[in-house]
């Protein structure tokens, strides 16, 4: 009886310490003009981030968030933005600096095709990834007719992404954000086991800055 | 049945699962499209380019297993095979890029025909493919999950054809990364294969502008055609 309380008690321990958990938000630099009707954003990928994040991942990531705070936003996806700019902008050729996204949009078919789709903002994924750290242990046992599953484990969960934003318009690096998000799940094991808690650690960091991002876009931050 | 699943599926699903059961090995020939849905945003240099594809280039095929992730990052060998047509693919891409890239391509049958003195052809590529690979990365999680992995090497010769002197000589890779999805008997999926192709391709046309020996033979040809 003791045993149980005692054991009742580091799960309740456990349990309210995985819901402490704070998502971070940092942003360096950001300078954004104001959109226009016309004006629409794109959300990419990375070369180095395509292998745990696609376009498809960094857009169901941010953009309900977005959509969620400006409805009014107008976002171009990013197949049709990579197939309008071939050989630029593919995962591959997307460049990383400055002088790089000058030389290709001073390029006049390139700028005609970005006056087109009305794209204004690129918004391109610099880190992205979740690390996942198991702890504890549950050892399982199985006999004659009967068997089962004894012990704790609990696993530490952080989800770090990076965006950043390039003004195609203004031909310059609008700025970053980048948040992170930290949490811990746990799953004893009592015959069966069964995780109590799950750390939604990268959906925090999504809805983070989709929010954070809508806002600085439409003015409100 | 669900919406989007044709029922011919099922059959194609049921048939590679008794041949798999059985111990059969399947072989699947891939059918996909490398073309690209608007042409290339380039601005085209005033010259007549021939294009030689050698039959080696052309009938390029890769045949490349289909692996499965178990616990741990275990790699599990399913007896699926995929045969990936790159050859052909490859020309049909490089055919559409280097007509982006030139006013005037002509597709020659010989490289000795482009070099002939009386053809207002200036220049010849000839794309040629080093390898192509297709495997499948594993996490090595418990619960291991899977992605699929191309890569494509090329090198695109540039020949003269005053004198028929290697103008250039390009290297060129591609590569990509996909999350594994079902695809039988009617399926158009490249597995990454045409993503790969196209980002090889990418390279290539941004890099053939900025090759220093390219700059200077198209400096002269472009300067030779205007007098």
């Amino acid at each position: 009886m003791i045993a149980l309380k005692v054991l009742t008690a580091i799960l309740l321990a456990l349990f309210s310490l995985s819901f402490c958990t704070t998502v971070h938000f940092q942003s360096e630099s950001i300078s954004l003009g104001s959109l226009s009707a016309r004006d629409s954003i794109v959300l990419l990928s990375s070369f180095e981030s395509s292998h745990n994040f696609n376009d498809d991942d960094v857009d169901d990531c941010i953009r309900p968030a977005m959509h969620k705070i400006n409805p009014k936003l107008r976002f171009v996806p990013a197949k049709k933005f990579r197939e309008n700019l071939y050989p630029y902008f593919t995962p591959r050729t997307t460049s990383c600096d400055l002088e790089g996204y000058k030389s290709v949009l001073d390029t006049v078919a390139v700028s005609q095709r970005i006056d087109s789709l009305g794209v204004r903002y690129v918004i391109i994924l610099t880190k992205g990834g979740t690390d996942t750290d198991w702890q504890g242990g549950i050892m399982c046992a199985g006999g004659f007719g009967a068997g089962g599953c004894f012990g704790l484990s609990w696993w530490d969960r952080k989800s770090e992404l990076g965006f950043a934003i390039w003004d195609l318009r203004a031909k310059s690096h609008a700025g970053n954000v980048q948040s992170e998000d930290k949490g811990t799940g746990i799953m004893p094991a009592f015959l069966l086991p069964i995780p109590l808690y799950v750390p939604a650690t990268k959906s925090a960091v999504c809805n983070e800055l989709g929010t954070r991002l809508a806002k600085l876009l439409s003015g409100q931050e | 049945m669900k919406p989007g699943i044709k029922s011919g599926s099922h059959w194609a699903l049921l048939i590679i699962l008794v041949l798999f059961v059985a111990g059969c090995s399947f072989e699947h020939i891939l059918k996909f499209d490398t073309r690209l849905p608007l042409s290339p945003a380039v601005e085209q240099i005033p010259l007549h380019i021939g294009v030689y594809y050698s039959p080696e280039f052309v009938e390029y095929t890769k045949k490349a297993e289909l692996i499965g992730c178990g616990p741990n990052g275990r790699k599990d060998r399913w007896d699926i095979f995929y045969i990936f047509p790159v050859g052909t693919t490859s020309r049909d891409l490089f055919d559409q890029i280097v007509t982006s890239m030139f006013t005037t391509v002509t597709r020659t049958s010989k490289p000795s025909q482009s070099l002939n003195s009386a053809s207002s052809i200036v220049g010849l590529l000839e794309p040629r493919i080093e390898s192509f690979d297709w495997d499948t990365v594993c996490s090595d999680k418990y619960l291991s999950n899977g992605k699929f992995i191309a890569k494509v090497r090329y090198v695109i010769n540039l020949y003269d054809s005053l004198d028929g002197h290697l103008v250039a000589s390009m290297h060129t890779e591609g590569q990509h990364t996909e999350k594994p999805r079902l695809c039988f008997l009617d399926c158009k999926d490249s597995f990454g294969a045409a993503e790969a192709i196209q980002d090889a391709m990418a390279k290539f046309m941004i890099d053939f502008y900025e090759q220093s020996e390219v700059k200077r033979w198209l400096l002269a040809r472009v300067s030779g055609n205007h007098q």
